[in-house]
Order: structure tokens, then C-alpha cells, then sequence
């Protein structure tokens, strides 16, 4: 099917906050420098864990990107989300979104959509360390308004002054990027917004830290996708946004391009609550390929779910292979370098595939040695590499079986 | 011209009961649910006494005693003894309404499956913030107990916001787009556009569209701490959604049309009554309805700010009922709760049914709005 300029949609601006980098530039540098943004986790005490090695962002100030709250009044989720979300809409009109073209910009009928895992989490942690401490009536009231899941999209559209507005938190785990990416392309397919804020965020908290390392999924040391001796995940946080419009609406007010997007697809395992499932995963892929319009072999790269488990890599690899055959594209793991940030995963790793679109280079995946066998993946490995991408395939994989796979394509193909 | 999906079936679980025809019979009679959480299972008439003295859920200690709850509701009994043991309640209610919508072989006695709902059927499911009892457990465990690590492996899945609706497919075998959205009051509606716009994608053909909310002492205390002071409610409301032909080809009658969906924003509540009201003014007009096509209008945040922006539109003459006055606060499952006391009220009553207006508003700033259309009125 041949869109027109109506109905084809792009990415006009994009935020992140990460453990390598935050903002685009600073993001794109790191990327390509191979950055690894593990350490020993600081945010809480560790005592007890035999190990506890994270990705967190270090140094985090809310001051410069919170302007209409107090930063107290907001959990560290939302904060993320509301810097990435002023970053993206920021570089989409080319200079200040408090400028003279943000009247325009939010006069528009607009769609925010934030995916997370956890959302507001750490406080939730936070009220339940006091309850232990206190008794039941000692939480904190200012503590206890900030967790509502809502917030983390609905404050993002109060902080940009958007009027005509539908903000929703779409929080569907390790999916939910690509899930409120996807939800902003077909609001825009169908006409019904002007413009759609799309991303995740997501933070570190005790209770899922706790909940993959007593699962068994987290590793030692480092996080190294399809490599034959990766041990795990290492948890990591932040955020992403992207500002996406119809291409008609992009080239008219001559706004830069950095990326299409193309399509997407959704589906559910129906299956396992954790665990993945090959053929659905295939189904899922060969649904976004469809939506999109594209060959399996117009596909140039795949950044992959990729968290480094056993299990994900290779029913991940396995799906790959099912639906691209024998001449699969290469395929990197951006979670090498940022861990698993969740919510925000897919959303800061659809950024990386618009950079490395429009910087025109592969980031590498850490941390590898020897590329597992069983995987049997052409996996870009330690250096990045120089390359034009036309399109680029990514995969979101989430417990309860929520699959997303999305494809993006170079601005001007 | 609306161009669907439209609204063939709905079911809810709710504290008038778990049965069918519940819903209908304690609207009827018209009393408000309400129980003292620890005490006989009567219900409350009157004002609720706030200065009660420690009164506790299962021997855990509560805010305030009454409360709005799924009479007698019991996970193995309601959902099946089989891979429930650490179901989450929240779940449990989503998975119980789900299996009383499709029917089938997952749930005890239930009739057979409903033609058309199958494989590719999709699910999208509105909450505030997940089973924040589910969270807040295993935090504590990794507080309290002697290794930070000594939680519950099986419960972990609970924990993320989006694990009810992955059993309502895994219960019921639902494997098409599966879609969690967390809203607080509005999520309700939020489910509903999330539905609309996959439908209209052709990305999801039969949809089972609700929200749900749990009763326990953590959501009571959260609530309670956040400033909340009224009494709490659960269930879960769910509705079927399809295309006009597939509804055809498998012999249901519409409901209803969902005519359209309207969203803002009000931060801090600022301005909500002028705001919700431009909502419902948008939904009508992009729906090419007049305000009298609105036979039966429901809010849903206990409000008279909701009641006034549905007024100042309709008219006077138009006397919304709310889901927080019959029920108490229903929190994420309120607004889809509004779109099935809708649908029954406005089917009651001699004529053909008219159309039902459905308006949320969140603490959190969120408003939104939803037209739903008989099928005289939708042209």
C-alpha cells in the first residue's frame, strides 16, 4: 500500500534521559562510543544481594525541565518523562518550547502517550519503608498524591501548556514504548490528532530490582545480549519521547525529519505470564512487517528486545530466524549498554534506531565474546559501525505475553 | 455517521453481585451496596460513621469500615481452583467478569463460548494503577524478611500494571492486541478509545473493552493517605466490541454504537466545568447528534462539577446518575462501570433506547467523555 503525505507519519523531535546520556546529542555520542552505563547501584542499600550491578542515571536535576509543578509534587518517573517530553518538543521547533512557535505547537490537537512497567514505584516503595518504620498512618501524604500512574502522561501535557489534549499512561511493561509509539501512529493515520508526544519511562525501585534477581534473571556483572555465556539482565531507568506528525503536516512547516514511521504490530501470547513464545513473537514481527508495507529483506537492521536472559535471547533469535529465513540482517542490543529501562526500553531504543538512521551508524552490543551458537545471529558486536540504514526493525517483548515490533525508515527514502 | 465498533454485550461483577442479571436488580433497587468490611455483610443505609475504632479486612488493619465489595467473592471459587493460588485480586475480578462476557470452557459452569470470539480476539483493560496490594506485599517482604531477597517468585508478574489483562488472555485464550491503560477515573473510556482506534486500525476485530479495581487494605490506605475520604468500591465492568457484520454474521443485537470519545486535560481542576463541558459539546457534534439524542447521561467522580458541565450542554432537564453515589468510589474501574449503568438504564423504559453519555474526570487532571448511540440516532 503507497501512503500519502496524509496519511505517512514522522518523527519530528526526540528527548531521552539515560544512564549514558540525556538529551539526543549527548545520547547519539555515547551510543556510538559504545558506553556502558553499569555500576554499583547506589539508590538503595544493597546489603543482603550477592550482587547489584545497575544502569541508573546519575545526577539527575529536575529544576531545568520542571517549570509549571513543584519537583517535589512529582515522582522521579514523571519528571523523566516530563524532561524527555520538553527535549523532544524542544528539537521539533527547532529551539525553546516556551518559544513564540509553542503557541502554535500546543493549540494543536495533540495525543501524549506514555508507556511504563512500574511507574511511580519507588515511591510506592517509599510509603511502604515508612508504613514498616511507622505503623500504618505514617506515609506521607505528598509522597502518596505523586503515585497515581496517570500522572506520568497527564503532567507531561500540563508542563507543555498543551490545551486539546488526550494524555494517557499506557503501562504494558517492556512493551510499552513501541505500544504508545504505535498508538500515536494510528491516531495520526486516522486524522484524529495533529500530533502525538510518544514514549516510557521508567526508574529503578527495590521491588523490581528484588523481583529479577529472585527470578534468576539478573546478571553478575554485565549484560551481554546473545553472547554464549550471557547470565542475565542488569536493571537500568529513564526515559524517551518522540514527537511524531503527519509527514503533509512536517513539510509544511518545514520541520526536520529525522525518521519514518513506518508500521507496527501488536499481539499477546496468550501463553505464559513471563516467559516468551516463539511463533507468536514471529506472528507479531510479520504483522508489523505487513503494516508497514516492508519485505523481510528491506529490513537492514534489527535492534532486538535483547535483555541478555537465556530464555529471551534465544526465542528472540529463534522468531528472527522463523520469519526472516536464511538472509537475516544484522541485529544489535542497545540493552548492553543502558540494562533494561523497562517501560522506556522500546522508546529509548527507538531514539537509537532514529540515530543510528540518521547518524548513519550501527551501536554496538557490548559486552561480546562469542556470539551463542543456538542464537546463530549476525550480531554487531562491541564496535559501532558505519552504515546507511534505510529501515530498521524494533522489538518489544513484555511479560504476559504483550508483544510489539515496530519499523522505522530513513527520512528521505 | 458513526462507523462503529458497536457494543453487543456487556458483564459485570460488581458489589450488587456476581450474577447477570445483579447489576440490573440493584439499580432497581436503588440502595447503595456499602458493608462494614469487618462485620456482617449487611448493607448500609445512611450517612457512614467515620470515627470507628480499628476497623480491620481479614485482620488487617483498614482507614474506615465501609466499604463497596464484591459480595462473597472468592478467587477458587469464581475463577476456578486451577493456577490460582497467587492470583491477585484485581485479576481475579478482570478474569471472573471476563469468562461471565465470553463465556466458555475456562470458567465453571459458564454457557459455551460466544461464536466469534476466539483467537484473535483482543483485550483492553483500564486500571488507576494495577493491584497496588500486589506491589506493596512485595516490597514489604524485601523489608522485612531476612534476606532483602525472600519474595515470592510467582507473585512477580502481579506486580506489573499490565498482569491482568495477560490472564484475561491466558485464562481465556484471547491472543489478539493486548492493551493495559492506567487512568484513574477516566481509564475506563481511555480502554474504550485505546479499543475504538485498534478497531478502526482493522488491528482488532472483537474486543473485550472494561476496567477493574480492587478492594484491599493497601489500595484503603493509599487512598486514605492521598487524601481520599470517601468510601471505596470494586468490580469489574467489561463490554464486548465488534464490527456491525460481525455482529450480524453471529446473531447478536447492538447495544449500542460507540459514536465517539472525547479527552482534555485540567490541571489542578482548573476550569474542569468549562473544559468537560467543550468535551461533551465536541463528542455530539463530531457525532452529528443533538443533546436530545442523550436519553441517559452518567458521571462518574461523585461531583457536582461533572453534573453541572453535563447540564450546562443537555440542558436542565438532563439528571445524570453517578457511579460514585450508587456504588461508592470505584477508582480506575468507575468510568467503565458508567458505560454499562448507562447501557442498562438506557434500555430500560417503552421507546427504542437513546443514547448514553458517559463523563470522567481525575484528580490527576484527566477529563474525558463518551457518546455512545442507539441505533435510531445513529444515522
Amino acid at each position: 500500500m503507497t501512503r500519502s503525505d496524509d496519511t505517512r507519519v514522522v518523527v519530528t523531535g526526540r528527548g531521552v534521559v539515560s544512564s549514558i546520556g540525556t538529551g539526543a546529542e549527548a545520547f547519539a555520542a555515547a551510543l556510538r562510543a559504545g558506553r556502558s552505563g553499569a555500576a554499583p547501584l547506589r539508590f538503595f542499600d544493597t546489603t543482603g544481594y550477592e550482587h547489584s550491578i545497575a544502569c541508573e542515571v546519575p545526577d539527575f536535576e529536575p529544576g531545568p525541565w520542571v517549570r509549571r509543578h513543584d519537583p517535589e509534587d512529582l515522582g522521579r518517573a514523571t519528571q523523566f518523562a516530563v524532561a524527555a517530553a520538553r527535549m523532544a518538543v524542544d528539537d521539533a521547533l527547532g529551539g525553546a518550547s516556551d518559544g513564540a512557535g509553542a503557541a502554535g505547537f500546543a493549540a494543536r490537537r495533540a495525543l501524549v502517550a506514555i508507556g511504563t512497567t512500574d511507574g511511580e514505584s519507588r515511591d510506592l516503595d517509599l510509603l511502604i519503608a515508612q508504613e514498616v518504620a511507622g505503623g500504618p498512618s505514617a506515609p506521607d501524604p505528598r509522597v502518596a498524591r505523586r503515585v497515581p500512574a496517570a500522572r506520568l502522561s497527564t503532567v507531561v501535557a500540563a508542563e507543555l501548556d498543551l490545551e486539546d489534549v488526550e494524555a494517557v499512561t499506557v503501562p504494558t511493561a517492556c512493551a510499552a514504548g513501541n505500544y504508545s509509539i504505535g498508538y500515536g501512529l494510528d491516531a495520526l493515520r486516522a486524522g484524529e490528532v495533529d500530533v502525538a508526544l510518544c514514549g516510557g519511562a521508567d526508574v529503578i525501585s527495590r521491588k523490581t530490582f528484588t523481583g529479577f534477581y529472585r527470578l534468576g534473571a539478573m546478571a553478575v556483572r554485565a549484560c551481554a545480549p546473545f553472547d554464549a555465556d550471557r547470565d542475565g539482565m542488569l536493571v537500568g531507568e529513564g526515559a524517551a519521547v518522540l514527537v511524531l506528525e503527519r509527514r503533509s503536516t512536517a513539510l509544511a512547516r518545514g520541520a526536520r525529519i529525522h525518521a519514518e514511521v513506518l508500521g507496527y504490530g501488536l499481539n499477546c501470547d496468550a501463553d505464559h505470564p513471563v516467559a516468551p513464545q516463539r511463533e507468536s513473537l514471529g506472528r507479531c514481527m510479520t504483522a508489523a512487517l505487513r503494516d508497514a508495507g516492508v519485505e523481510p529483506g528491506d529490513v537492514d537492521l534489527i535492534s532486538a528486545h535483547g535483555t541478555a536472559t537465556r530464555a529471551n535471547d534465544l526465542t528472540e533469535a529463534q522468531a528472527v530466524r522463523d520469519v526472516f529465513g536464511t538472509r537475516r540482517p544484522p541485529v544489535t542490543g542497545v540493552k548492553s549498554m543502558i540494562g533494561h529501562t523497562l517501560g522506556a526500553a522500546s522508546a529509548i531504543a527507538a531514539v537509537a534506531c532514529t540515530i543510528a538512521l540518521t547518524h548513519r551508524f550501527v551501536p554496538p552490543t557490548l559486552h561480546h565474546a562469542r556470539t551463542d551458537p543456538d542464537c546463530d545471529l549476525d550480531v554487531v558486536a562491541n564496535t559501532a559501525v558505519p552504515a546507511d540504514l534505510r529501515i530498521v526493525q524494533n522489538n518489544a517483548l513484555a511479560f504476559g505475553g504483550n508483544n510489539a515490533v515496530l519499523l522505522l525508515g530513513r527520512a528521505d527514502r | 455517521m458513526s462507523t462503529g465498533p458497536v457494543v453487543t454485550a456487556w458483564a459485570a461483577v460488581s458489589p450488587f453481585g456476581t450474577a447477570p442479571g445483579d447489576l440490573a436488580e440493584g439499580l432497581r433497587r436503588g440502595v447503595r451496596p456499602l458493608v462494614r468490611v469487618d462485620g456482617d455483610p449487611a448493607p448500609a443505609g445512611g450517612p457512614v460513621a467515620t470515627d470507628e475504632v480499628a476497623p480491620s479486612w481479614s485482620g488487617l488493619p483498614v482507614p474506615q469500615p465501609w466499604a463497596g465489595l464484591v459480595p462473597g467473592f472468592d478467587v477458587r471459587v469464581d475463577v476456578g481452583p486451577k493456577g490460582t493460588r497467587t492470583m491477585d485480586r484485581l485479576t481475579a475480578l478482570a478474569v471472573a467478569a471476563t469468562g461471565r462476557l465470553v463465556g466458555g470452557p475456562a470458567v465453571p459452569g459458564a454457557p459455551p463460548r460466544l461464536p466469534g470470539v476466539g483467537d484473535d480476539t483482543s483485550v483492553v483493560l483500564g486500571t488507576d494503577s494495577g493491584s497496588v496490594a500486589s506491589m506493596t506485599d512485595f516490597t514489604r517482604e524485601s523489608l522485612v524478611n531476612e534476606r532483602p531477597y525472600f519474595v515470592q517468585a510467582a507473585r512477580f508478574p502481579n506486580v506489573t500494571m499490565n498482569g491482568a489483562a495477560a490472564q484475561m488472555a491466558i485464562r481465556h485464550t484471547l491472543r489478539g492486541p493486548n492493551v493495559t491503560v492506567a487512568g484513574g477515573r477516566i481509564a475506563g473510556l481511555q480502554a474504550l478509545q485505546y479499543a475504538r482506534r485498534l478497531h478502526r486500525a482493522g488491528r482488532a476485530g472483537v474486543v473485550v473493552c472494561g476496567a477493574v479495581e480492587e478492594y484491599t487494605p493497601a489500595r484503603a490506605w493509599l487512598a486514605h493517605h492521598s487524601g481520599l475520604t470517601g468510601p471505596l468500591a470494586e468490580g469489574c465492568a467489561v463490554l464486548l466490541l465488534e464490527s456491525p457484520a460481525s455482529a450480524r454474521e453471529h446473531g447478536r443485537r447492538p447495544l449500542a454504537s460507540v459514536a465517539g470519545l472525547a479527552f482534555g486535560v485540567a490541571p489542578g481542576g482548573r476550569d474542569a466545568r468549562p473544559r468537560l463541558a467543550g468535551l461533551v459539546e465536541r463528542v455530539l457534534k463530531e457525532a452529528g447528534a443533538v443533546p436530545a439524542a442523550v436519553g441517559q447521561s452518567v458521571t462518574t467522580g461523585g461531583s457536582p462539577v461533572e453534573r453541572e458541565a453535563v447540564r450546562d450542554v443537555l440542558g436542565d432537564a438532563a439528571d445524570p446518575v453517578d457511579t460514585t453515589d450508587l456504588f461508592g468510589d470505584l477508582g480506575g474501574a468507575g468510568s467503565a462501570f458508567g458505560l454499562v449503568v448507562g447501557l442498562e438504564l438506557a434500555a430500560r423504559g417503552p421507546g427504542p433506547a437513546g443514547g448514553v453519555l458517559v463523563t470522567a474526570l481525575d484528580r490527576d487532571g484527566g477529563l474525558g467523555c463518551a457518546l455512545l448511540l442507539g441505533e435510531e440516532e445513529d444515522r
